[in-house]
C-alpha cells in the first residue's frame, strides 16, 4: 500500500509564499531590532543589568515559575483524571467550569486577590468587628503564586485532560487482569505515558509564569517583567530595557527548546490512539469528597474572584461613586481584539496552508519559525514594537496599526495550531483530485482548500480573540495617546487604589472573554488548540 | 484499437533513489491495465507521473497523442485529460455528493444533467444530496470514481482503489467497478499490491518490482506462465519440485510433467502451485498425505511423495483424504520450470 510523502508532492502556488515569508519577516523583525538596540551601546549596559538587576530577579523569577509550577500540577493533573476518567456527576459541567478561568485576565484576578484580602479588603472589613487589624501580607511571592497558579491552571488542565482522554482501555484492562489493582494499573501503566503530555503542559505553564506582566505588578512582586517595565517607564532607559528583554526572551526561548525536545521525544513513543472510550471508574464513596474538591478549585479560580468584583461594584454603587466612562474604552478593547483576531487568523492562513497541506523542509521551517515569538513575553514584543516604531515606523507608531502588529507577532502561534488542526485532519489528496479534475491552483486554494480550514477559522479567531481582550503590556505601551482602553482603565484604577472603580471594567473584559470561551467549548476546539 | 496512453522509458528519482527505472507501458483504449507489485514497487509513483503530480527524470509520457511528460516539459496536472481515483477517494467534504461529481464539469445548463446521469448509472442517484461521510466506503468509491469520470478523460488513473475496504465488500465491489469501468468502455490503469484485485479487473498486467516493470501479459499468462521466480511469486503460492528437462518433459518425483515454455535440457526446477496437483483415491499410491488444513470449499493436504519430499496439495475437502493415508499424485498440465540454483 503506496503512503504519499508530503516531501514528494508538487510545489504550492507562489500566491501562499509571498504573503507567508511577509507575516513570518513581521515576527522576527521586531525580535531583530531588540538585539540590535541591546547590543548597539557595547557591554557596559549588559554589565550594569547583570550587576546591579538579573542576579535577584533572576531567582525570583525562576522561584515564582517553580513553585506555579508545582501548584498547577497539583491542582490539573487530579482534576483532569476526575473529570476524564471517573464516573463524576455533571462531568460535561466540570469541564465547562475548570476550563473559565481563561476567561479571567491574571491582572483582573491579582486585582480581585487585593481587593478581597489587602488592607481594608472584602476579608479585611468582615474580620475587623472580631479584632482582627492585620490579614498576613498577600503582595508579593504567596500573592502572586496563588494569583498565577489560579488563572493558569486551564492550560495544564486542558492538556492533561486530553492526555487522559486518549489512554486506551485495553492497556489497564490487561493490567487489572494480570491482578493488579486499580492504583497500582493508575501508578504503572496509566501514568508513565502522560508524562510527556505534563511535561509539555508544564512548559506551557512556565512560559506562562515568566511572560506574566500584569499581576505581578499589581501584587508587587519583581520578575523581570515588572523590573522591565519598571526601566522603561521611570528612567526612559530603553537601552536598559532591551537589555533586560534579551535576557528574558532568551530565558523563554531556552524553556521553547526544552518544550520542542520534549515533544519530539513523546513522538517516538505516541500514547496509542483508543480505540474504545475509556470506562469510567466508580468514585462511590469518594463522590462527595471529589465535589468538594472540584468546587473548591472551580470557586476559587472562577467564582470567588468575579463575586469579589460584584461586591465592590455594588459597594460603588451605593457609595455613589463617580464611574469612568466605560463605552468608549469598551469599543476600543472590542475593536483591537476583533481586528487582532481578524488580522491574525488572516496571516496565519497561509503558512497553515503551506505547512499542513502542501509540507516540505522550506514549509516547516517557516512553521516552526512562525512559533518561536510564542516563547516571547507580551512585554518584549511590546518593547522591540516600541523601539522599532519610535526609528523606523515614525508614522506607524502609536496608531492601532503597531498595536495590531504586535497582536499578529503574539498570538501568530494560537491561531497557527487551532488551524492546523483541521487542515491536517482531511486527506492529503484533496488538492490532487481538484487538480486532475481540471481546477487551476488558485481555484483550487478557493473552493477545496480554504473551506476546510473553514471550522478551524472559528476556532483561531475566537481564541486569539480571547488572548487579544485579556492582553496587557502590548496594549498599555503600544495604544494611541488618548485611546482609552479597558485594561488600561483597570490598570490604572487598580494602581491609584480605586477599588470600585476598576470593578466595572473588569467584570466587562470578563465578560468578554468569558463569551470566547464559551465559544471555544462549544466548537471543542479547545483541547487541541490552547498554547 | 486506439493507443490512449504511453509512458516510454520512464525514470523517478528521489533524491539517490531511483523510484521508477525506465518503466514503459502502453495502454489501449477501453483496456484495463494493473501495475502489480508490492508495496514501495514504484506503481503508484508512476501513477502520479501520468496524472501530472510527480516529475519524471527521463523518459517520455503521452496521453491520447499529446506529450504530457519528459525531463524537460510538463504539461500541469489541471490541463491533462486524465482521472484519478485515489486510495483514500479524497472526496470533498464539505461538498455533497452531486457537488463532489459536478466539480470537474464547466458550469453550464448541462452539468446538472450529465451529474444526474453519472449518479443513476453508478446506482447512487438517490444520495445526490448527501455529504461524503453520510456514505458506506462502497458508495464513496463510486463517488470518486463518478467525479474521475465526469469530465471525460482519455485515461483514468486508480491508485489502490478497493485497499480502504473489507474483505468482503471488496470481491463484491471488484465486480462492481468492473462491470461499471467495461460498460463506460474507460481506458484505465489500476494500481494494486492485492493480485486478486489485478485477476478479476485487468485485460493486461504489468508486474512491477523495485521500480521495473518486469513483464507485461494477460492475467492467464502472469500466473501460469511467469517469466521468473519472483514474477511467480508475486502472481500466487509458489513451490518448486526438482526436476531434469529433456526435449520439453520435465521429470519430477511426481512423474514427468510437460513443460509450459521453452527450458533447456539438464537440471531445473518445476513450479508447481498447489492447487495445479491432482490427488485421487486409488490407483498407484505415489503421495502419503501428513497434514490436512481445512479451508472450507478446499482443503490445504501436506503430502510426502516417494523420494521423501513434501509437496503442498489444494483438494476439495469433499474428497475427504485423512492423514495417513497414501493416494494417487500427479500433475496433469503444463508448468514452468526455472534453471536450477540460480534466482532468475
Amino acid at each position: 500500500m503506496a503512503r504519499f510523502t508530503l516531501g514528494t508532492r508538487r510545489p504550492p502556488p507562489a500566491l501562499l509564499w509571498a504573503p507567508a515569508l511577509a507575516t513570518v519577516a513581521l515576527t522576527l523583525f521586531p525580535v531583530y531590532y531588540l538585539v540590535v538596540r541591546s547590543t548597539e551601546q557595547g557591554l557596559a549596559p549588559w554589565q550594569d543589568a547583570f550587576g546591579r538587576l538579573a542576579g535577584p530577579v533572576l531567582w525570583d523569577t525562576i522561584r515564582l515559575a517553580a513553585a506555579v509550577a508545582v501548584g498547577t500540577t497539583a491542582i490539573a493533573v487530579p482534576a483532569a483524571w476526575l473529570t476524564a476518567r471517573t464516573a463524576l456527576p455533571a462531568r460535561r459541567l466540570w469541564q465547562v467550569l475548570l476550563a473559565m478561568p481563561l476567561a479571567i485576565p491574571s491582572y483582573v484576578y491579582a486585582f480581585a486577590v487585593v481587593a478581597a484580602l489587602g488592607p481594608k479588603g472584602l476579608v479585611q472589613g468582615w474580620l475587623q468587628p472580631i479584632g482582627v487589624d492585620r490579614l498576613p501580607e498577600i503582595y508579593g511571592f504567596w500573592g502572586a503564586t496563588a494569583t498565577l497558579t489560579a488563572v493558569s491552571f486551564p492550560y495544564l488542565y486542558l492538556v492533561m485532560h486530553a492526555a487522559f482522554a486518549t489512554v486506551d482501555p485495553a492497556q489497564e484492562e490487561a493490567s487489572r487482569t494480570l491482578r493488579r489493582g486499580r492504583w497500582p494499573t493508575f501508578w504503572r501503566i496509566t501514568f508513565p505515558p502522560l508524562r510527556p503530555a505534563l511535561a509539555g503542559g508544564l512548559l506551557l505553564i512556565v512560559l506562562y509564569a515568566l511572560s506574566d506582566f500584569g499581576a505581578v505588578s499589581t501584587l508587587r512582586y519583581d520578575t523581570f517583567t515588572s523590573v522591565i517595565y519598571l526601566q522603561y517607564q521611570s528612567s526612559f532607559d530603553l537601552t536598559g530595557a532591551a537589555v533586560l528583554a534579551m535576557m528574558l526572551g532568551a530565558l523563554a526561548l531556552a524553556v521553547l527548546a526544552g518544550e520542542i525536545a520534549v515533544r519530539s521525544f513523546a513522538r517516538g513513543r505516541a500514547v496509542s490512539t483508543a480505540r474504545r472510550r475509556p470506562v469510567l471508574a466508580p468514585l462511590g464513596g469518594w463522590t462527595v469528597p471529589a465535589l468538594v474538591y472540584l468546587s473548591l478549585v472551580a470557586g476559587l479560580s472562577f467564582l470567588a474572584p468575579i463575586g469579589v468584583l460584584v461586591y465592590w461594584l455594588s459597594n460603588g454603587l451605593r457609595a455613589g461613586i463617580e464611574f469612568p466612562g466605560l463605552a468608549e474604552p469598551l469599543r476600543h478593547s472590542a475593536t483591537l481584539a476583533a481586528g487582532g483576531a481578524l488580522v491574525t487568523v488572516v496571516a496565519a492562513l497561509p503558512i497553515a496552508i503551506l505547512a499542513a497541506r502542501y509540507g516540505g523542509w522550506a514549509a516547516r521551517a517557516l512553521e516552526q519559525t512562525a512559533y518561536l515569538t510564542h516563547a516571547l513575553p507580551g512585554l518584549v514584543v511590546a518593547l522591540a514594537m516600541v523601539f522599532f516604531g519610535i526609528r523606523y515606523a515614525r508614522e506607524l507608531y502609536q496608531t492601532v496599526w503597531i498595536v495590531l502588529a504586535a497582536y499578529i507577532v503574539l498570538f501568530l502561534p494560537n491561531a497557527l495550531s487551532a488551524l492546523r488542526v483541521p487542515l491536517s485532519r482531511q486527506s492529503p489528496n484533496l488538492e490532487d483530485a481538484a487538480a486532475s479534475l481540471g481546477r487551476r491552483p488558485l481555484r483550487v486554494i478557493a473552493g477545496v482548500t480554504l473551506p476546510l480550514a473553514r471550522p478551524g477559522v472559528v476556532a483561531a479567531g475566537a481564541l486569539v480573540f480571547l488572548s487579544t481582550i485579556k492582553e496587557l503590556p502590548a496594549t498599555l505601551l503600544l495604544a494611541p495617546p488618548g485611546y482609552e482602553t479597558v485594561p488600561g482603565i483597570i490598570w490604572g484604577s487598580a494602581n491609584a487604589g480605586t477599588l470600585s472603580a476598576a470593578a466595572l471594567p473588569a467584570l466587562a473584559i470578563v465578560g468578554l472573554a468569558a463569551a470566547a470561551v464559551a465559544v471555544l467549548v462549544w466548537i471543542e476546539g479547545i483541547g487541541s488548540a490552547n498554547g | 484499437m486506439a493507443e490512449v496512453l504511453r509512458c516510454e522509458g520512464v525514470s523517478v528519482r528521489f533524491g539517490q533513489t531511483d523510484a521508477v527505472r525506465e518503466a514503459s507501458i502502453a495502454l489501449e483504449a477501453g483496456e484495463i491495465l494493473a501495475l502489480l507489485g508490492p508495496s514501495g514497487c514504484g506503481k503508484t509513483t508512476l501513477l502520479r507521473s501520468i496524472a501530472g503530480f510527480q516529475r519524471v527524470a527521463a523518459g517520455e509520457i503521452t496521453v491520447a497523442g499529446a506529450l504530457v511528460e519528459s525531463r524537460s516539459h510538463s504539461v500541469p496536472a489541471h490541463r491533462r485529460p486524465v482521472g484519478m481515483v485515489f486510495q483514500d477517494f479524497a472526496l470533498f467534504p464539505h461538498l455533497d455528493v452531486a457537488a463532489n461529481v459536478g466539480y470537474g464539469l464547466s458550469r453550464g445548463a448541462g452539468r446538472a444533467r450529465r451529474v444526474e446521469e453519472l449518479l443513476a448509472i453508478a446506482g447512487i442517484g438517490e444520495f445526490a444530496q448527501r455529504h461524503p461521510h453520510q456514505l458506506s466506503a462502497g458508495q464513496q468509491q463510486r463517488v470518486a470514481i463518478m467525479r474521475s469520470l465526469a469530465p471525460e478523460p482519455a485515461v483514468l488513473l486508480l491508485d489502490e482503489p478497493f485497499s480502504n475496504l473489507d474483505p468482503e465488500t471488496r470481491a463484491a465491489l471488484r465486480i462492481q467497478v468492473g462491470r461499471l469501468l467495461r460498460s463506460q468502455r474507460v481506458s484505465a490503469i489500476l494500481v494494486t499490491h492485492d493480485r486478486a484485485d489485478a485477476f478479476a479487473l485487468a485485460d493486461r498486467i504489468a508486474v512491477m518490482d523495485a521500480g521495473r516493470i518486469l513483464q507485461v501479459a494477460a492475467p492467464e499468462a502472469i500466473y501460469a506462465r511467469p517469466a521468473s521466480r519472483r514474477i511467480a511469486a508475486l502472481a500466487g503460492a509458489v513451490q518448486y519440485l526438482p526436476a531434469v528437462a529433456r526435449a520439453g518433459l520435465l521429470e519430477t518425483p511426481l512423474g514427468p510433467i510437460l513443460a509450459a515454455g521453452p527450458i533447456a535440457d539438464g537440471p531445473c526446477e518445476a513450479l508447481v502451485r498447489p492447487e495445479w496437483v491432482t490427488i485421487c483415491r486409488g490407483g498407484e499410491r505415489t503421495g502419503m498425505v501428513v497434514e490436512r488444513y481445512l479451508e472450507g470449499p478446499f482443503s490445504r493436504l501436506v503430502v510426502r511423495l516417494e523420494d521423501g519430499s513434501m509437496i503442498e496439495v489444494l483438494a476439495p475437502s469433499g474428497l475427504s483424504l485423512d492423514p495417513g493415508e497414501a493416494h494417487a499424485v500427479r500433475v496433469d498440465i503444463p508448468v514452468p520450470a526455472f534453471p536450477a540454483g540460480r534466482e532468475a
